[in-house]
């Protein structure tokens, strides 16, 4: 927070999900062509653009029935598009956000708790432990004899794949406190929640961030899995519905949309960390 | 706890052979009791060795309370899975799907490992291929599962490269990462000598990468076992995911739950012994020399 004057220096400002592409701009304000262009990742997009071509190719000719040409799968998504994408794509948010939220929230509560009690922190550490190690994969027959094939199981599974990541990076964060400013707190005769709001916490922040990054990313993955697998709702459904349907260019579709959200939502919250990363450096 | 206070009481109370001063009597009070660390009290360590009791006791009621097939008690699950476990079928589904871990994760560490140092140590090839490592990074994997088994059926080569491609990527990463922090000063310093290109990597590089190369196996073997249930669980209902969801078609609850605690033991188990290799060939860990 107080470092605003060093950032003027020289920024960098880096793309999202570590694309490589990395623009540098002096410390002159302003951006120049010059300055943009000079870490600007010709090679990376000269490689995206021969690798579609060649996919192109290929399912032009006709080579493989699994490769087919880019203009069949976008076809194939402008039907899924007029089609009932958005409204899938509506359900799979909401279960996402449904399922992620719940687990921050534990996160956040389970987290100060431990930091709070040591002896909290020493009964639960080998279940997060076990959280963390097993494959939650694995669990979700469990979890769709116990709530149905239904919105439940799946927020359920998101909640699982996030709620373990998020709690170890949250505790980590917590633990980070400077001591220094701990003493402080303690000679101004702070009450235990003052610290904790003002002192504590905002050291965590960073962390935190982090945490919900991977939080994040493992919301996403625990969302695609638990749709895939009970297959009744959401993106995860449309993949299983156009596999089943031996429909190719469908397939395709749908997995690039999947990707195309996972990176620009990957993407921006990665934005956010390093923002707040650097405030508080 | 009574036999623990009545020990305690005995060694007290009871006549002390002179050589048995400290470290006996706290090696002995170890072996009952973990040390607590700092501020946990004792009782608070007893309640967590008796944490998975009571929660298996907890299962077992509410389990008798509720009366459902489809929530088995503890006694009903540890029966069948001694069921599965007598009479075969368990360790042939779990032979079945390992056999595609094995392929899967084996392939996965030769070529992300390969690919790693490949583009940890050439900035080109890092611009030109990296992408689609990091692309492939933050997408769910399970995305890409209907297009493998397009491609390649749904025998044992499908879901050996779906176990493939659920640990490269990660591997990749891992390793890309470790190849691009291998220590400068230590690639000066062996600059320095003139060392053949042999010599710079056997004496310098590799070691450096071991660290790297510790954590690619732990990955490869802990996601390969995702990838391998989660394709079973889909679309090839063979092996330990199979059983799961036969049994669950059929409303075998019991079956359900062994066959689920049977994988995550597997898991476990792998992911001990992929951390066990992991200290074995780099104890310092991957950022250990600084």
């Amino acid at each position: 927070m107080n470092s605003n004057g060093s950032t003027k220096a020289a920024k960098k400002i880096e793309f999202p999900v570590s694309t490589g592409l990395v623009i540098t701009t002096g410390d002159k304000q302003g951006w120049s062509l010059k300055r943009v262009t000079a870490g600007f990742p010709w090679l990376t997009i000269l490689s995206i653009m021969t690798a579609l071509t060649l996919w192109d190719t290929i399912g032009r000719l006709g080579l493989f029935r699994a490769v087919p040409a880019v203009s069949k799968v976008w076809d194939a998504w402008l039907e899924l598009y007029s089609g009932d994408l958005l409204s899938v794509l509506g359900t799979s948010a909401t279960t996402f956000l449904w399922g992620f939220s719940a687990a921050l929230a534990a996160a956040v509560v389970v987290s100060i708790l431990t930091s709070m009690s040591k002896s909290i922190d020493y009964l639960l550490r080998p279940y997060i432990d076990a959280g963390m190690s097993i494959p939650i994969t694995a669990t979700v027959p469990i979890l769709m004899m116990a709530f149905g094939i239904n919105d439940t199981t799946r927020i359920a599974v998101v909640f699982l794949f996030a709620f373990f990541t998020m709690v170890i990076s949250f505790q980590a964060g917590l633990e980070k406190v400077d001591p220094r400013h701990l003493d402080m707190a303690h000679a101004l005769n702070s009450s235990k929640t003052q610290i904790l709001l003002k002192v504590v916490l905002p050291s965590a922040l960073p962390l935190a961030m982090t945490g919900i990054r991977l939080g994040v990313s493992r919301a996403i993955h625990g969302l695609i899995t638990a749709e895939v697998i009970l297959a009744t709702a959401g993106i995860g459904w449309l993949l299983i519905r156009a596999s089943r349907e031996f429909n190719i260019p469908g397939i395709y579709a749908v997995t690039g949309t999947i990707i195309v959200i996972t990176v620009v939502l990957m993407g921006s919250v990665s934005v956010l960390e390093r923002r707040i990363h650097r405030v508080h450096s | 706890m009574a036999q623990l206070n009545g020990e305690k009481a005995v060694q007290v109370s009871g006549p002390r052979p002179p050589d048995d001063a400290g470290t006996a009597s706290g090696l002995k009070k170890k072996r009952w009791l973990p040390t607590p660390p700092e501020g946990v009290h004792k009782s608070v360590v007893v309640l967590r060795m008796l944490s998975p009791l009571l929660l298996l006791g907890l299962w077992q009621v509410s389990s008798i309370t509720t009366e459902s097939i489809l929530f088995p008690s503890a006694t009903e699950v540890l029966v069948a899975m001694w069921e599965m476990g007598t009479s075969g079928d368990l360790w042939v589904a779990l032979w079945l799907s390992n056999q595609a871990l094995i392929i899967g994760a084996t392939a996965s560490l030769i070529l992300g490992i390969t690919v790693g140092v490949l583009l940890g140590r050439s900035r080109r090839l890092d611009k030109i291929f990296g992408i689609y490592i990091n692309i492939d990074l933050a997408t769910p994997t399970i995305a890409l599962l209907p297009i493998v088994i397009i491609i390649f059926g749904l025998g044992l080569t499908a879901r050996s490269v779906v176990v493939f491609t659920f640990g490269f990527a990660m591997v990749v990463s891992l390793v890309r990462t470790g190849a691009q922090t291998v220590d400068e000063d230590l690639a000066e310093m062996g600059e320095a000598f003139a060392p053949t290109r042999w010599q710079m990597w056997s004496k310098v590089i590799i070691p450096g990468l071991l660290p790297a190369l510790g954590g690619a196996i732990r990955i490869a073997v802990s996601r390969g076992v995702v990838g391998m249930v989660i394709v079973e669980l889909i679309l090839i209902t063979v092996g330990i995911g199979g059983v799961v969801m036969d049994a669950r078609a059929l409303f075998q609850g019991d079956r359900v739950y062994a066959g689920v605690i049977i994988i995550c033991i597997e898991a476990l188990l792998l992911m001990a012994a992929g951390r066990w290799i992991e200290r074995k060939i780099a104890p310092q860990g991957m950022y250990g020399s600084k």
